[in-house]
């Protein structure tokens, strides 16, 4: 089985990259820089989702290094400090809609034409508790992320008579390099608004992601599990 | 690759869409045939799916990646939906031929 993960040297991606690769299973990722992970079975390229160019050579080039793509996880996104709306410059907006939105789409569309083909498939996009809690000084960011599960249901409907089905993950607070860098006293802040007040695990993500993608989940398609937090 | 090469390499395309399923009868390719909009045997995914089957056809005969970006055919008519066999097998001419 091939997955695609996007954003796959740090955080999440990484996480789930590792993961993936532990259980057997055959992984492409891309990053901005340079690959993090060395394995036989990781095929890794340098790109910018928010390329359109270079995610069409990018997908072509997994296709052709392992054959075929059977779940896709779009997890490459930008998650900017929280500024009150009047705050935000237009640049914020900018790059949260170039990378989480435009480059959600671009990777999705490419992917999605290479599942056609093989009639077969399973793409995972990636929202935020965000959508859910509708927090002060997250306009930009969960308007992004809110962006993208709605363009994966309409994905969903386009392509389940092709056999491919599409659904969103809304992690909450996972415990990765960058969130420890907020600092204790934002991180408790951040828990106290979740339903589970913990963090997720990578391992709780890739239980998703597997769910998502089995073979007895193939009736599943337009939903979002958020993770962590009732909406 | 000249207009005939592409033709065919549609043809090709048409074959295997109907040998999978996708396709109820079997399309005789020719410059007139529609691709896209009135007349079409393609539905919207059926047409996606042409093109991307295409793309990989166009680029293993070729020996080079090639993308077909529907607004830069020059005869294409984003208004009116519409491409031809013959169009496109124009625009594969050009391409690859660059």
């Amino acid at each position: 089985m091939v997955i695609v993960i996007t954003g796959a040297s740090r955080g999440i991606g990484n996480g789930m990259a590792r993961h993936f690769l532990a259980q057997g299973l055959l992984v492409a990722g891309c990053s901005r820089g340079d690959s993090t992970i060395e394995h036989d079975n990781y095929f890794h390229c340098i790109v910018d989702v928010g390329d359109e160019g270079q995610v069409r050579g990018w997908v072509r080039s997994i296709k052709k290094h392992f054959g075929r793509i059977d779940t896709l996880v779009c997890n490459a996104g930008h998650a900017p400090a929280n500024l009150l709306m009047a705050m935000t410059s237009g640049a914020v907006l900018s790059d949260l809609l170039q990378v989480n939105v435009a480059g959600t789409f671009n990777v999705c569309r490419e992917v999605a034409k290479v599942m056609l083909l093989q009639r077969f498939g399973t793409i995972i996009t990636t929202s935020s508790m965000a959508v859910g809690l509708h927090e002060e000084g997250t306009s930009a960011y969960a308007g992004s992320k809110a962006a993208i599960v709605e363009m994966t249901k309409i994905m969903a409907k386009e392509l389940a008579p092709a056999g491919i089905t599409c659904n969103v993950i809304a992690p909450s607070i996972l415990s990765t390099d960058a969130v420890g860098e907020l600092g204790e006293a934002i991180i408790n802040r951040a828990l106290d608004k979740l339903t589970i007040k913990r963090m997720v695990s990578i391992e709780e993500v890739c239980n998703v992601v597997s769910f998502f993608a089995a073979p007895v989940s193939r009736c599943i398609t337009g939903q979002v599990i958020h993770m962590g937090l009732v909406c | 690759m000249d207009e005939k090469r592409a033709l065919q390499l549609m043809q090709d395309a048409f074959d295997s869409m109907h040998r999978s399923g996708m396709l109820d009868e079997t399309i005789t390719v020719e410059p007139t045939t529609v691709i896209l909009g009135s007349g079409t045997v393609l539905d919207s995914l059926g047409f996606v799916t042409f093109i991307s089957d295409m793309e990989e056809r166009i680029s293993a005969a070729a020996g080079q990646e090639y993308y077909l970006i529907l607004t830069e055919i020059h005869e294409y008519n984003a208004e009116e939906a519409f491409l031809s066999a013959g169009t496109l097998a124009r625009y594969i001419e050009k391409i690859s031929g660059q």
